[in-house]
């Protein structure tokens, strides 16, 4: 029982830090008054250029920077569409993640092939537990918390992080005036634009690793359309969090606590029977996402500006 | 003019300044202005006049096209309002440019430019009380911690100009400030205005009001149709007649002719019994109000913004959920019918967002005009629109009401805000209304408009239609109303059944929520 209940917490964490890593690069894009749906996408292609470097160099760091490199360089784009030539956002934001799709779709047969063989390719190093000296040694605890990769510690450090930066800084009332009322930050001396690229290359950075970590660490391999939504669900943990960064971490607790209660379930064959096969346990996180958002979502106050275009006019 | 630039005494010169919009409209043509140190400089003329871009491109919020500017005798060239603000120039816009959620503290703080402290750590506390003392100090007592959006318009404005002294401004300009204010507290501003003039402080009050430009002002500078017509130096020596002359360009015909009272109250056109509304923050904003109106009569709502007024509007034309009380429209009980329904009783809607609820921008005049109706005969017939009726029933609606447009299919937005507040009274008022509930109906145009909009309602109280007339003008609730009814949270606090005994610092006290009956 104490393996199966630790098991399970492990797993959830483990879960988590990809997701949270992303939503909270969302968070603080969207804080600045911009959605980017393009999460979704920017995570895709983390996920297949961090695969793709790892198979080449067998190096996983490698394959982390560059699919670090990937998100940032594809945020940017999406701030040059959205934030520059002031672009509807929620269709550059689409555009980019069926962009994504089909991009990955294609490199990944232009490299490996045209039929997907029955073993794909998969790589030999992934990035592994760091087990962190003594902490480790904690029951229940050390298992959960402190034997994860270096990106659940980094998470663990950004989230409060975030948290003071955005309420007890001027840098951090400057980016939610921005996304609050770009025109009056404008007005006051709040460069928006400058906020809002560094807000953007900052999700890039977040986004290219909980992308990698799906395929070079949590797998061996890259599959199509292996983020399945879950860009998606982060923006709505995002909102379900209220915008704020330890809000947000709860409710991804919960969604990421389902997810590896449904690979439990799958791993373990219970009763995948006609009235419960394992597809409506693959569907359970995203209800919860929604259930919960149908519950709290109402009351929850975004970003004025969220979504709007900004335009300077002199 | 010799060298105005040069000398000690302005510290604005302004010389040739010309501002043309993207669309063409020429906003501003070769204007001359100069403000000197320590006075109060009226800038007034009409709405639409180019009073406000001529003080946007002084306050650097826009780029002149042409002309040159010139601040305690150095030619400058803001690019932005930062700029403007470092040599000491700050303006209150007529819609505030301040961050709702933030709290004052916050939001006098942000961009970081003025007061003592610097670096990136927020010590709120230390903050806090230092503005605190400095809005003490400056006579304009406030709570630091308090978020702007709990607060009364008022308020905000006093955080706007707080904001721009912690910014070490000493050139303040301030576009239509009384707009939204008591007359209670437009004593007060002016005394506070007064006050920081006789500290040195040069200020522009840009207004299209001729008694606050005569009331307050050094001197004064008339604008019209984006030029300088007039420049007084000594306001005592003209009458308020010749000053409107200037503002208008001729002299005013028209009087607004009311017959006697003729309202009875036997038999009540609208009734508003324990009414309750949210809004949208799921707060009470509507409480308990009662409210009769009777036919032949304007009832003037009077009230500071936000004391739910919006939404009561909006619970009587079925716009937003009531959810305890009950409103009777002649005779029928409509509370939480469908606004078609309403519609169909006769009443008339003429909204405040003339763009984003009054009509379609994207669709034609006429179909804008035939928008309430288009599914009567003989507008169409089972489902198909009779596009010959909707074109001359537009082209007689549009004579009818002086609609300045280039066709009946013209989209919307090619129209002017007069424009298209007339389009939108064509469509309320060419249907027999019973009622009809007039938001800020002439807010934003000029004189012409406004004459043309108020001797319409007068028109239809005289023929017995019953007028709910909310307005943030005072003097225009005054001047139409039979009754005023104030609003202070969300409750009737006191009608006055004569308004030639209306004593206005009584109404302000009303208003403002320091006297209750």
């Amino acid at each position: 029982m104490y393996e199966i209940v630790v098991g399970q917490l492990a797993a959830t964490v483990r879960i988590l830090t990809p997701l949270a890593l992303a939503a909270l690069g969302e968070l603080i894009v969207e804080r600045s008054g911009v959605l980017n749906l393009s999460i979704e996408g920017i995570m895709l292609f983390g996920a297949f250029v961090a695969f793709i470097t790892t198979f080449y160099t067998d190096n996983p760091w490698i394959g982390i920077l560059s699919a670090m490199g990937v998100g940032v360089l594809l945020a940017l784009f999406f701030g040059i569409l959205t934030v520059l030539l002031a672009l509807d956002q929620i269709i550059v934001g689409l555009s980019m993640n069926i962009l994504a799709m089909g991009a990955t779709f294609f490199f990944y047969r232009a490299i490996f092939g045209w039929y997907v063989s029955p073993v794909p390719p998969h790589v030999e190093t992934i990035i592994t537990e760091m087990p962190i000296p003594g902490l480790s040694m904690i029951p229940v605890i050390g298992p959960i918390f402190f034997n994860q990769t270096v990106f659940t510690y980094l998470l663990f450090i950004l989230i409060p992080l975030t948290y003071i930066v955005l309420y007890k800084t001027r840098i951090g009332l400057h980016l939610r005036a921005c996304g609050e009322d770009p025109l009056v930050a404008d007005y006051l001396g709040i460069n928006v634009y400058k906020y809002r690229f560094i807000a953007l290359a900052i999700e890039g950075v977040l986004g290219g690793i909980a992308g990698a970590l799906l395929s070079i660490s949590q797998y061996n391999m890259f599959l199509d359309n292996m983020t399945a939504g879950r860009g998606y669900i982060a923006i709505a943990l995002v909102i379900l969090g209220g915008w704020d960064p330890l809000k947000m971490l709860l409710g991804t607790l919960l969604y990421a606590f389902v997810e590896a209660l449904q690979l439990r379930i799958q791993a373990a064959g219970v009763v995948v029977t006609a009235w419960f096969p394992y597809q409506f346990a693959l569907m359970l996180p995203y209800l919860v996402a929604l259930i919960a958002l149908i519950l709290f979502g109402r009351r929850i106050r975004g970003p004025k500006a969220l979504a709007k275009p900004y335009r300077r006019v002199r | 003019m010799v060298h105005l630039e040069s000398s000690k005494d302005y510290v604005v010169v302004m010389k040739g300044i010309t501002k043309v919009y993207p669309g063409g409209v020429v906003a501003n043509r070769n204007i001359d202005f100069d403000l000197k140190r320590g006075e109060i400089h009226a800038l007034l003329g009409e709405n639409g006049a180019g009073k406000t871009t001529l003080m946007k491109i002084l306050a650097g919020c826009l780029l002149p096209d042409k002309g040159e500017i010139y601040v305690k005798g150095e030619r400058v060239k803001f690019r932005s309002p930062v700029d403007a603000i470092k040599k000491g120039i700050g303006m209150v816009h007529q819609h505030f440019t301040l961050i709702p959620s933030f709290t004052v503290a916050e939001n006098i703080i942000l961009g970081g430019i003025g007061g003592k402290r610097e670096g990136i750590k927020l010590d709120m506390k230390a903050i806090e009380e230092e503005i605190a003392e400095f809005a003490k100090k400056h006579g304009l007592p406030i709570n630091p911690k308090a978020r702007i959006e709990e607060l009364p318009v008022g308020l905000k404005q006093r955080v706007e100009i707080l904001r721009l002294l912690y910014r070490k401004a000493d050139i303040l300009i301030l576009d239509e400030p009384t707009s939204v204010l008591t007359p209670l507290e437009v004593k007060e501003l002016f005394e506070a205005l007064k006050r920081m003039a006789s500290e040195g402080k040069s200020i522009v009050f840009v207004t299209h009001k001729l008694d606050e430009a005569l009331s307050i002002s050094d001197r004064i500078t008339v604008l019209r149709k984006g030029e300088v017509v007039a420049r007084i130096d000594n306001p005592k020596s003209i009458s308020k007649e010749k000053l409107a002359e200037l503002v208008v360009g001729r002299k005013i015909v028209y009087k607004a002719v009311k017959t006697k009272t003729l309202y009875d109250k036997t038999t009540p056109l609208m009734e508003i019994r324990n009414l309750k509304v949210l809004d949208d923050r799921g707060v009470l904003a509507v409480r308990n109000l009662n409210l009769t109106l009777y036919p032949g009569e304007i009832l003037g709502l009077a009230g500071v913004e936000g004391n739910g007024q919006r939404e009561l509007v909006e619970a009587i034309t079925g716009l937003r959920r009531v959810e305890e009380g009950e409103i009777v429209i002649l005779g029928k009980k409509v509370t939480n019918k469908p606004p078609k329904y309403i519609i169909e009783l006769g009443v008339s809607y003429i909204p405040e967002d003339r763009t984003g609820r009054g009509v379609a921008l994207e669709l034609s005049v006429a179909e804008n005009l035939i928008a309430k109706v288009h599914d009567k005969t003989p507008f169409s017939r089972r489902g198909i629109l009779n596009l010959k009726s909707i074109y001359s029933f537009a082209k007689e609606a549009i004579e009818k009401f002086n609609i300045v447009t280039p066709s009946v299919k013209t989209p919307t937005m090619y129209l002017s805000g007069g424009n298209i507040q007339r389009l939108i009274l064509a469509r309320e008022l060419s249907f027999k209304p019973k009622i009809i509930i007039a938001e800020q109906p002439t807010a934003g145009l000029d004189v012409a408009a406004t004459e043309f909009i108020h001797k319409l309602l007068i028109d239809f109280r005289n023929s017995g239609c019953g007028i709910l007339l909310i307005s943030a003008d005072i003097d225009e609730i005054l001047k139409l109303s039979d009754r005023v009814a104030v609003i202070y949270g969300g409750r009737i606090v006191k009608v006055y059944d004569e308004v030639s005994r209306i004593d206005l610092i009584e109404l302000s006290k009303y208003m403002l929520g320091v006297k209750t009956e």
